[in-house]
């Protein structure tokens, strides 16, 4: 039915083969499947995100000061008046009372500003680095980590996925390096843990293996005695694994 | 723009036939461009079985000849089975694939066939070059390298720019004639010796580590008290901490980017260059 409408909109002189050949092709077009989106980074970086915006500070704007009516459109021309007066004479007491303090109150702000607009270039140059097709720009974003000074929660995100996700083992070896400050966290420990069974390189195994150690997460026991008897696994992190136990007691 | 060269169809009838001809091994040849020649392309290469040797040259696209034969030799599991009264051996084409996208170039070896591949290529071209059971060779080549192998060895020869290799049970040896200023490096092995030689006046915080091997190295290395070295401090409720960090940390020549050397069953030596 389909394809007798198709000849009724048809001018005569197209050729109907074509046109059927062209319909299917689209057809076969439409029945390749759309590749899905990589969803455990996805969701990692969501999170991530969504972390960073519940912990983040308040909104400052003050909401005594009549936003409310504001926004209700009813906003009194009388109350904007009085609030630029105060304004005013705020600002001239604080000239008169103190001439002296605001110049560098004004500097040591701005100098405050600046230092938290460099970290948080500092931060987003390290994850931008860490989503590199090099693996030396890899390298460089998660060695960068290590010289930021309160990193967010995007960025122990984003070393948790490539520990989890880099291709590159080397990669994922400096991972675990730049993880070590943060081992106090227990998400940090868990994704740790986690990790060692996901991992196919055993240089990467031993690596993780020492970090629990070393953080003496005694959760991991259960995981180290079951590789410490598995003979499918490589025989050096076989007896790495029988030594964390022994270590952790 | 994608172009896809399949050495595999293109040569194997020829290679084939030549073989029934002559009865001695041949090697299949394609030359394949970058797209954009003014900027530096990537070479990625992806093998089962079989070596890779890449030489940088003054040219601007890349050669590819690969000895399906002579890889066969190399890593044969089985002994070669003499050819039966009146019959002769055949060559089975190696058969690879180069695909050229965006200035990217990926080749790739048909399943079960062993090929020995030898590339030239623009010095100036990035490489990511991965094999499982087949040795990595570069010479003469000025970029960015990605180097991975399980069972083989990774050689490379007076390179310059910055090196990222693994190999699981194989040995790197490494000549490193320039470097790229603030690149970090790592060459990290299971079971393979490390031997890298870097320039004299190398700026670079070396981080070295054998597990059960040595380290030895003819450089002078400044210690650093790396932030987690030789801690052992109670911590709240958790008991006492171990440490297990036994990496060397130090700076040569007031330091630079991170080099990391790594293994856990073989020596490393890091050598000065002349």
């Amino acid at each position: 039915m389909e394809n007798d409408k198709l000849s009724r909109l048809l001018p005569d002189e197209v050729d109907r083969r074509e046109v059927e050949g062209l319909d299917a092709t689209w057809r076969m077009l439409g029945d390749i499947e759309t590749p899905g989106p990589d969803s455990d980074r996805m969701r990692a970086r969501l999170d991530a995100v969504l972390d960073a915006i519940e912990h983040a500070a308040p909104p400052t704007s003050p909401r005594w000061f009549g936003r409310r009516h504001i926004e209700a459109g009813r906003f009194s021309p009388l109350q904007g008046l009085a609030t630029a007066a105060i304004l005013l004479v705020g600002i001239a007491i604080g000239r008169f009372v103190v001439p002296n303090t605001i110049g560098s109150a004004n500097s040591s702000s701005e100098i405050a500003t600046m230092r938290s607009e460099m970290r948080e270039l500092r931060e987003m140059v390290s994850l931008s680095l860490m989503q590199q097709q090099s693996a030396s720009d890899r390298l460089k974003g998660v060695t960068w980590t290590g010289q930021l000074d309160r990193p967010s929660g995007e960025v122990i995100a984003a070393l948790l996925d490539a520990l989890m996700h880099d291709p590159n083992v080397n990669v994922r070896l400096a991972t675990i390096d730049a993880l070590e400050r943060f081992e106090s966290r227990e998400d940090v420990r868990r994704a740790a843990i986690a990790a060692v069974d996901r991992q196919m390189s055993p240089l990467v195994q031993i690596a993780l293996i020492d970090f629990l150690v070393k953080t003496n997460e005694r959760q991991s026991a259960p995981m180290l005695r079951r590789l410490a008897q598995d003979p499918q696994v490589n025989g050096a992190v076989r007896s790495r694994a029988a030594w964390g136990l022994q270590q952790l007691g | 723009m994608i172009r896809v060269f399949n050495a595999g169809v293109a040569c194997a009838l020829f290679a084939s036939a030549a073989v029934a001809q002559q009865g001695a091994p041949t090697s299949d040849r394609i030359t394949v461009a970058f797209s954009d020649p003014e900027r530096p392309g990537t070479l990625k290469v992806n093998l089962l079985d079989g070596t890779v040797t890449i030489k940088g040259f003054n040219r601007r696209d890349v050669l590819f000849v690969a000895n399906s034969q002579g890889a066969r030799e190399v890593l044969r599991r089985r002994q070669p089975a003499e050819p039966p009264p009146g019959m002769q051996r055949l060559t089975q084409p190696g058969g690879f694939g180069v695909e050229e996208r965006d200035n990217e170039m990926s080749v790739s070896s048909g399943v079960n066939r062993e090929i020995n591949l030898e590339i030239e290529a623009p010095a100036r071209t990035k490489l990511r070059v991965s094999t499982v059971n087949g040795a990595i060779t570069v010479d003469s080549v000025d970029s960015e390298m990605e180097i991975n192998t399980v069972d083989g060895t990774i050689t490379l020869m007076n390179v310059g720019g910055s090196v990222v290799a693994h190999a699981v049970d194989g040995n790197i040896a490494a000549t490193i004639a320039r470097v790229t200023p603030q690149a970090p490096m790592a060459f990290t092995s299971l079971n393979g010796d490390l031997d890298v030689t870097l320039p004299a006046a190398v700026k670079a915080n070396l981080r070295l580590r054998s597990d059960q091997g040595d380290v030895f190295t003819d450089f002078d290395v400044q210690m650093i008290a790396s932030a987690s070295a030789n801690r052992t401090q109670q911590r709240n409720g958790r008991g006492v901490r171990i440490d297990v960090n036994r990496s060397i940390y130090g700076t040569v020549n007031g330091g630079g980017p991170d080099f990391e050397l790594r293994t856990f069953d073989g020596n490393i030596y890091v050598r000065k260059g002349k």
